[in-house]
């Protein structure tokens, strides 16, 4: 039984993944692999999936997600550098792909010149959070709080060079106070680390949702360029007049995709963004949908590179 | 207490509905399927099937079904860690080292009955802890931080040395490989890469499930190659399906420690199945009375990491579903599962979802019935494959292998990992080294070495952080006794040898 159950298995999944059969009609003829860097489950792999099953509708044929996690990103990403840029590989792009490289980590793809862009989807909400007994009550108190005592409170994040910890990094070095990063393994680590008092605040994705709407945290800003739909009370770093970074999703090929194509995707995937159940999912998942053209998306991620890269500097030159 | 069981009562009253049964078996019968075949986990599955839960009706059949894939898992897992020495979970990893060994004296049919039972026992004991005194535990969950986490991984790299029959410096030797392997990667606290010899592919460290089939299943194939195929246990007789009477006497305790540690060790964040299954046989080997015959077919060394293992499944949704905290991976996609249905896990959940809260535990209890009926009919099929001869059977178990191991990430790096682990596996087989303490300590590696750091980082730098709290105080105590313990009955043996 088992060896052919197994092998059945095999088979399905090599057809969904190499499902071949090359021509040369009218694209996509064949159902297209968006590749997800990160395990099944998290926030990036739910709302690809939403926006890949919305996406099928507008372009005609399955989009079949293929997981392919591990090393930050970086695997996934490398795989899909190496693809053939026809277009029946894409992926999607976080901003922990190209952060790595801000931290000075070889790797084996150019992190902005290896891929196309088509189309920017939305960002990861992240928030600066506290126990909703702590004293402090806006960001300004906290970082006067680290500015007095420096290096007595201690703050929690998904992981070191992570868009979480530079955010809370590029807080530091303009206000000259000082937290101590206690980096924990993944998101989920960050609010039982907040919940057990392990560390005093964290900067998080959206993991405190749930303990905000419950009254046992309390945000006091969030990252994105102006202030979340969802939490219309909390200011965005922005309008403090910091300079935040921002949580990246967006849909990304190989580099050398034919212009026809890559507008034909762009196309599918921006109609998408409008889709029932996407919107659902990105609201549930408390991410912002964000649409912009891909050429557009190029710029923002060169930006954010530059920005991270400059930050990372910084905070090697003060020793941090 | 009495509203406890009004409430329970009521979520009965859902979960016997027909359509949440029906959700409940096939969760089930997925979830036994996904233990048995190796490589094929309970996360992927279950966030595989997560869009499920955006169609159906009420969400709380798609959570009963999603939930019943996980406890159903550990049942499944351990089917080929007994007949084949390859483990379906890497949870069940323990129980390659006395399950397989009886499965070459005969007696596979006993080991997998009392897996299945074991764990029933054990997940209806977790169940009713999950039921009454779940909130109060969940507390000391959250208590539990990185001076507590290094502690315990401390006491488990202490038990590691009890895992091997031989003699310590084995064992030790065996711990600190894994432990070396366990930290290849990117440094978490620094983004530094450690290990990696240069290659991309292992930034991301070396994968628990490859190195764990290909240690333990694909070295005991080539075992059994080298030992030439004639004389292959797998072959062997079948022997009584039921444990007897002394089996019974035996396993009956070991099922009860095991339901206890398990659920004690599922409630922390992080702990784990593997962790409770560790810990759960290093204890039975203590306390049996004939600690010798562990690791050469001992029941209760399959009894309680079985129930410890399914009790710590169990458990972990204790810290989900009152705090809104997933504690491991599977319980992470249940979490993004309630959020997408507007359910957010936490306290409030009690008062605002009563019907899921309730009507998810009432189907536990009926969910781990079903699996009892479904795997203890399925033991006399099991062993059947026993007569499969071994010419049929090895390239089967390779196969499946390496299958597993790529449709986990899709990565063929995977494989490799697959195949040097196999033969690394040989070659530890060969020269009587048991992989088991090798294996453990690699994963206790990374809880190790992050909780370390943390921890020092919380304390200034300081390392009475670890002795002034209570807790981590006492696990550590626990683990000094351990150690301290291992080195006197070693030396008291050695003495009588008249070495």
């Amino acid at each position: 039984m088992k060896p052919r159950i197994a092998l059945f298995a095999a088979a399905a999944a090599f057809a969904a993944a190499f499902a071949a059969v090359p021509a040369h009609a009218q694209f996509p003829e064949r159902p297209i692999t968006l590749i997800v860097p990160w395990a099944p489950g998290g926030s990036t792999d739910v709302s690809s999936r939403a926006l890949a099953k919305a996406a099928e509708g507008a372009l005609g044929q399955p989009v079949v997600v293929v997981n392919k996690p591990g090393a930050s990103t970086t695997i996934g990403m490398a795989d899909l550098a190496r693809a053939k840029p026809d277009g029946y590989t894409i992926g999607t792009l976080s901003s922990s792909s190209y952060m790595l490289k801000a931290q000075g980590r070889d790797l084996p793809y150019d992190a902005v010149e290896a891929f196309t862009y088509v189309s920017y989807y939305g960002d990861n909400l992240i928030g600066i959070a506290v126990l909703n007994e702590a004293p402090w009550k806006k960001l300004a108190d906290l970082l006067a709080e680290g500015k007095a005592q420096p290096g007595k409170f201690k703050f929690g994040t998904a992981g070191v060079g992570s868009t979480q910890h530079l955010t809370l990094e590029a807080l530091m070095l303009a206000t000259g106070s000082k937290f101590v990063h206690i980096p924990q393994q993944g998101s989920a680590g960050s609010m039982p680390a907040l919940l057990g008092k392990h560390v005093d605040f964290i900067s998080e994705v959206s993991v405190w949702a749930p303990f905000v709407a419950q009254g046992q945290a309390r945000l006091l800003a969030v990252s994105t360029p102006k202030r979340a739909d969802a939490y219309p009370d909390v200011p965005s770093l922005g309008e403090l007049g910091f300079d935040s970074l921002r949580s990246v999703q967006a849909i990304i090929g190989p580099a050398g995709m034919p212009e026809p194509v890559r507008q034909r995707l762009e196309a599918a995937f921006r109609k998408s963004l409008a889709d029932e159940g996407f919107r659902n999912t990105m609201k549930k998942l408390s991410m912002e949908i964000v649409d912009l053209p891909g050429p557009e998306v190029k710029k923002l991620v060169q930006g954010e590179l530059q920005r991270a890269t400059g930050l990372v500097q910084r905070m090697k030159a003060t020793g941090g | 207490m009495t509203s406890a069981i009004d409430l329970l009562m009521y979520g009965f009253s859902l979960a016997i509905r027909p359509e949440n049964l029906m959700y409940a078996f096939i969760g089930s019968v997925v979830g036994t399927f996904v233990g048995v075949l190796p490589g094929l986990g309970p996360v992927a599955t279950i966030a595989i099937l997560l869009p499920l839960t955006y169609q159906a009706g009420s969400p709380l059949g798609a959570i009963i079904m999603l939930s019943a894939i996980y406890y159903g898992a550990m049942y499944g897992g351990s089917t080929t860690s007994i007949l084949m020495r390859l483990p379906g979970e890497a949870a069940s990893v323990i129980t390659c080292l006395d399950g397989y060994e009886m499965a070459k004296q005969g007696r596979a049919g006993p080991a997998l009955a009392i897996a299945a039972i074991g764990s029933f026992v054990a997940g209806t004991l977790a169940i009713i802890g999950l039921s009454f005194v779940g909130p109060a535990f969940a507390r000391f969950a959250v208590d539990f931080g990185p001076p507590e986490m290094f502690a315990l991984a401390l006491l488990g790299v202490a038990l590691c040395a009890s895992l091997s029959g031989g003699p310590p410096l084995r064992g030790i030797a065996m711990a600190l490989a894994g432990i070396l392997l366990g930290l290849v990667g990117v440094d978490t606290m620094t983004g530094v890469e450690r290990l990696t010899m240069g290659s991309f592919n292992l930034t991301g460290g070396i994968e628990l499930v490859p190195m764990l089939m290909g240690l333990f299943g694909l070295g005991e194939v080539l075992h059994n190659v080298a030992v030439r195929a004639g004389a292959v246990p797998l072959t062997t007789k079948i022997g009584k399906l039921m444990p007897t009477r002394s089996d019974w006497r035996e396993s009956a305790p070991a099922i009860g420690r095991g339901s206890l540690i398990g659920f004690l060790i599922g409630l922390l964040p992080g702990g784990g199945a593997i962790l409770g299954a560790l810990i759960s046989y290093a204890v039975e080997k203590k306390v049996s009375a004939h600690p010798e015959r562990f690791g050469k077919g001992a029941i209760a060394g399959v009894a309680g990491p079985e129930s410890a293992n399914n009790a710590a499944a169990t458990s972990s949704f204790v810290p989900l579903l009152t705090l809104g905290l997933p504690g491991n991976a599977v319980t992470a996609v249940l979490f993004a599962g309630l959020m997408i249905q507007n359910i957010q896990p936490g306290p409030l959940m009690l008062v605002q979802h009563a019907d899921i809260f309730w009507g998810v535990i009432a189907s536990m209890y009926l969910g781990n019935l079903m699996l009892l009926v479904l795997n203890l009919p399925l033991v006399g099929l099991w062993v059947q494959l026993l007569r499969v001869p071994f010419w049929l059977l090895a390239p089967a178990i390779v196969m499946i292998a390496v299958f597993g191991t790529y449709s986990l990430r899709n990565n063929w790096f995977d494989v490799g990992v697959l195949l040097v682990s196999g033969g690394v596996g040989y070659l530890f087989r060969a020269a009587a080294y048991e992989a088991a303490p090798l294996a453990m300590a690699f994963i206790l590696a990374d809880i190790l070495d992050t909780s370390l750091r943390q921890a020092l980082l919380m304390g200034d730098g300081g390392a009475s952080i670890f002795f002034t709290r209570p807790l981590s105080g006492t696990v550590l105590a626990v683990a000094a006794t351990v150690v301290a313990v291992q080195l006197y009955s070693y030396g008291r043996r050695r003495r009588r040898q008249g070495a």
